[in-house]
């Protein structure tokens, strides 16, 4: 410590010289605010310019005395009268740079001096008073103290690295090229591994990440310094040697750290679910698609195509995800990936473990819909206010047209994110097209084309207007029928219609009043309504007459699920209050004789119906899934009830699984 | 650490050092007893230098390893250093500070001072106390440093090759100075110079490396003493060839103006007998020799073997 204490004193008493200048240089900022023809205030810019000129000056000393306090003498072999002396070579090491450090940040203090006693400068600083936003380039942290730390921390680094790269420069070694070759691979190392955080919108990752590496390198940078000194000490090769192994072993261990974690962050399984946030089944078939957040990683929201009987997973880099499309029969599962090119990506799910492929087929802009054809050889593609349908085997483009509105115009200005398009045969493909009156087209419609392939005649078969309010459309598997429901003011209207046509087959609930609606999966279709004391499922036949009708009692919302078994219906009922979602239970309900039965308390159907209207999903592995509170996947047994975890979450109770979240490909 | 250890002011066990492939010192070993004079004497070149840095902490030998006191010098310099005096080859300091700051930082250092020894000694060298050291001429900065490694008062003092551009006025005043060191305190010293005159008046003890191997270490009155040149004049019948020629083993044998001149390095009474009754080594006669013409004789173009 003693020979530590003496050559701080005697690099700082060397250097009194920088003190007085910095002293001057704190009179300058009265000197810039009383020039004529400031714009600002003379108090600002008195701040601002002492501030400016504080920060530079202790950075420009940080990197000046960083590459000369050490690195000039240990070349011109003048560090030997320390070794010579009673001094570890920590202590010359340590006393140098700590006087770069002080002289450094104590003359950004001395140059904020003056400032500061005239009521400005640090004074404003800290309180955070110098919040003017009068001037544009002069703005504060918003934690003083933290900026305050980081400053510090910002001058360590440099002066840290003008050693380095002084002491480097300085030895003009041949393994100068073995030290540059290093640097390239370490930074390729760490590029690599920061792209990849990057690719996946992992940006919280990717901060800690770097803030890791920052640290480390500072670390690094004041590390192999140290050990210039302390092994090298007087010899030059020994001090380069030391220098290098010491800097690019610390950096190597702390890119090989980072890869490790970005791979870590990055790689994820459904078992990293935290809580699932969003959930899609297919239809036909035992995969589903779910999304939500990641345990330890709060950026990330993976997606995954999971299959709950045997676990397989398959990670989806999906940009949309309410535009999985499943094919019919489940054989195959189609989505879009890329963040500046956007191209469509197709699982085969008949493989135990499937692979995503490329397409080759891109999308433009941020408004899409993908649809497969019922035997998944077939993709239709909306995008860009063209229908192309391809047939994937071989990629090859089938047909194409252009959707034009009424007026001939493309693209049609129909609300993209309500409009749904189905592949319900092979050779044809049908388009709902909603013009809400939210997107300030007064009154609303719905236009319903149908797209022959084998013709590649695009035909507007029926249209449906004078709707107001908020619209909501969901067709049938077949694309023969179709639920419209609007909301206006409150007031809920609900019809099954001609799904080619848009003519009218039934209102759905008493009036039309229904509030929810979805088909069944045999062909009918299921509406609830009704007041807050006395509410009533309907359920009607595929020709729309009302076949039973089921009291549900005091339930304030209901949500559609699967049916467990012909006949038989799970829905969500919960009361009306406030966060509903969180007070759900699964209930069974007998199709036919509308008689209901608490399945299990505390859990929603995964493939609930959030949407005013959808699609009941049928009997299969899937239609036993339901979400926990807690986040976890669930499978339960309809019989008891008894729920068997398949993802556990660790959502706490508090915590909101549902806000701005999507459940079935519907926006909730 | 042995008894014998304990005696050993500081002692180089096969120490080797290499810079890339250039071998600066081989296999070097000797020991310096507590409260003698060593010079190690050497061209340039010789690695003199090199084993003097390793001796004092700053460069690793690639082999062997230097000891002060019994300690290792590389692993314990800070603390081995309270105990050394240093005045380097080229006397180097902070070049804006004085001699007057200078030793107040040393004083910060040690744990005992003699901050009026090197105010004496700084006086009687004339060395200005508030001038910059980079200022100083080259003598005064080797005076200050020895006025600074005297000022710690050190029981080994390490000089390497102090007397370097000195003129004869400073370095008389060095060498006296160091005399009375020597008297007051008995400081054990560890000298190299080329100023063989004045390392002969102090030195007890010799050590001579030639191209990084030590040709010689003993005392200096044993080399002196079985060093000689053997001088006889010519005849008809040259003794060069001769048994007794070959018995005085000469370093040596060159043509001299009247006569012929050897150096013998194994000098005895009997050899030299014989040798000055062999047929055709008339008038031969043995005379001593200065520590420069065994110098010269063993580090010169010709010589070689100690």
């Amino acid at each position: 410590m003693r020979g530590f204490t003496a050559v701080l004193s005697r690099e700082l008493g060397l250097r009194k010289a920088i003190w007085a200048a910095a002293l001057v240089a704190g009179l300058l900022p009265f000197l810039l605010a009383a020039l004529p023809g400031m714009t600002y205030g003379y108090a600002e810019v008195r701040d601002a310019s002492a501030l400016a000129i504080a920060v530079g000056a202790g950075e420009l000393l940080a990197l000046v005395l960083g590459a000369t306090v050490l690195g000039r003498e240990l070349a011109e072999r003048r560090l030997s009268f320390d070794f010579a002396r009673p001094i570890g070579g920590l202590a010359i090491w340590a006393g140098r740079m700590g006087a770069v450090l002080i002289l450094s940040l104590g003359s950004a203090l001395v140059i904020l001096l003056p400032a500061t006693l005239a009521g400005g400068g640090l004074v404003t600083l800290l309180t955070g008073a110098t919040a003017r936003p009068e001037i544009p380039w002069y703005w504060p942290p918003p934690s003083p103290l933290g900026m305050i730390l980081l400053y510090v921390l910002n001058v360590l680094f440099l002066a840290a690295l003008a050693h380095v790269l002084g002491a480097l420069g300085r030895s003009r070694s041949p393994w100068l090229l073995l030290d540059a070759a290093i640097l390239v691979a370490i930074g390729l190392v760490v590029f690599l591994a920061g792209r990849g955080l990057y690719r996946q919108n992992a940006f919280f990752g990717l901060a800690a990440g770097a803030l890791g590496c920052a640290l480390l390198l500072v670390t690094a940078l004041l590390a192999a310094g140290a050990a210039q000194v302390t092994r090298g000490r007087t010899d030059a090769r020994a001090g380069h040697r030391a220098l290098s192994a010491t800097l690019w072993s610390l950096c190597a261990v702390g890119a090989l750290g980072f890869a490790g974690y970005a791979r870590w962050y990055t790689h994820l399984s459904p078992a990293d679910l935290a809580d699932i946030q969003f959930a899609k089944v297919s239809p036909g078939g035992q995969w589903i698609y779910v999304g939500g957040g990641a345990r330890h990683r709060s950026d990330l929201s993976p997606d995954f195509l999971y299959n709950p009987t045997t676990g397989a997973s398959l990670r989806l880099n999906i940009q949309w995800r309410e535009e999985l499309a499943f094919s019919k029969d489940g054989s195959r599962a189609a989505w879009v990936e890329g963040r500046d090119r956007r191209e469509i990506m197709t699982a085969g799910l008949g493989a135990a473990q499937p692979l995503a492929t490329k397409t080759g087929i891109e999308v433009a802009g941020l408004d899409w819909r993908l649809a497969l054809s019922p035997s998944g050889r077939r993709l239709a593609v909306l995008s860009d206010g063209t229908l192309s349908v391809y047939e994937l085997a071989g990629e090859k483009l089938l047909a194409s047209a252009r959707v034009l509105n009424r007026n001939g115009e493309n693209p049609p200005n129909e609300v993209f994110w309500k409009s749904r398009m189905l592949f319900p045969d092979e050779g044809h493909v049908a388009l709902f097209g909603v013009l809400s009156p939210e997107a300030k087209q007064s009154p609303g419609s719905v236009t319903i084309r149908r797209f022959d392939v084998a013709s590649r005649k695009l035909e507007t078969t029926g249209e449906i207007g004078g709707l107001t309010g908020y619209i909501f459309v969901t067709p049938d598997r077949t694309g023969s029928r179709l639920i419209v429901s609007q909301v206006d003011g409150g007031h809920w209207t609900t019809s099954l219609r001609d799904g080619i046509t848009g003519a009218l087959i039934t209102p759905l609930g008493p009036d039309g009043h229904a509030i929810r609606a979805a088909f069944l999966p045999e062909g009918g279709v299921v509406a609830w309504g009704g007041s807050k004391k006395k509410s009533n499922l309907w359920f009607y036949g595929d020709d729309g007459a009302l076949k039973a009708t089921a009291n549900l009692g005091d339930i304030g919302e209901v949500v559609f699920g699967s049916e467990p078994a012909p006949g038989e219906l799970f829905v969500g009922t919960g009361p009306a209050v406030k966060e509903w979602y969180r007070h759900l239970s699964l209930v069974s309900v007998e199709c036919a004789t509308g008689s209901s039965r608490l399945v299990a308390a505390g859990l929603a159907p995964l493939s609930g119906t959030w949407w005013p209207s959808g699609q009941v999903l049928p009997t299969g592995p899937a239609a036993f899934l339901a979400l926990a509170p807690d986040g976890s996947l669930v499978r339960v047994d309809p019989a008891t009830g008894r729920e068997t975890v398949l993802i556990q979450g660790t959502l706490k109770p508090k915590e909101s699984r549902f806000s701005g979240l999507s459940f079935s490909g519907q926006r909730f | 650490m042995s008894s014998h250890d304990g005696q050993k002011a500081l002692h180089f066990d096969h120490v080797s050092v290499r810079y890339g492939k250039t071998t600066a010192a081989e296999a070097v070993s000797f020991a310096v007893p507590k409260g003698s004079v060593f010079a190690l004497l050497g061209r340039n070149g010789a690695g003199k230098s090199s084993l003097i840095r390793c001796l004092l902490g700053q460069r690793r030998p690639q082999e062997g390893a230097a000891t002060i006191f019994g300690e290792d010098a590389w692993s314990n310099r800070a603390r081995l250093m309270a105990r050394l005096g240093v005045v380097p080859e080229e006397p180097d300091a902070p070049p804006d500070m004085t001699a007057r700051q200078l030793a107040a930082f040393c004083s910060r250092l040690y744990p005992s001072w003699d901050g009026k020894g090197v105010e004496t000694r700084l006086r009687r060298f004339a060395v200005p106390g508030d001038v910059p050291f980079a200022r100083l001429s080259k003598g005064q900065k080797g005076q200050l440093a020895l006025a600074l490694a005297l000022g710690s008062l050190p029981e080994l003092l390490v000089l390497d090759d102090p007397t370097l551009g000195l003129d004869v006025v400073a370095r008389k005043a060095l060498f006296e100075e160091l005399v009375d060191e020597l008297a007051e305190r008995g400081t054990t010293v560890l000298l190299t110079s080329h100023d063989l005159a004045g390392v002969e008046a102090m030195a007890d003890r010799v050590g001579i490396l030639k191209e990084g191997r030590l040709l010689v270490d003993e005392p200096l009155d044993d080399l002196k003493a079985r060093f000689r040149r053997v001088s006889f004049g010519q005849s008809d019948v040259t003794p060069h060839g001769s048994d007794a020629m070959k018995a005085l083993d000469p370093l040596a044998l060159k043509q001299a103006s009247w006569g012929m001149e050897a150096v013998v390095s194994g000098f005895s009474e009997e050899a030299f007998a014989r040798f000055a009754e062999a047929p055709g080594a008339s008038d031969a006669e043995a005379s001593p020799l200065s520590l420069e013409e065994i110098f010269i004789a063993l580090c010169g173009e010709e010589g070689g073997r100690p």
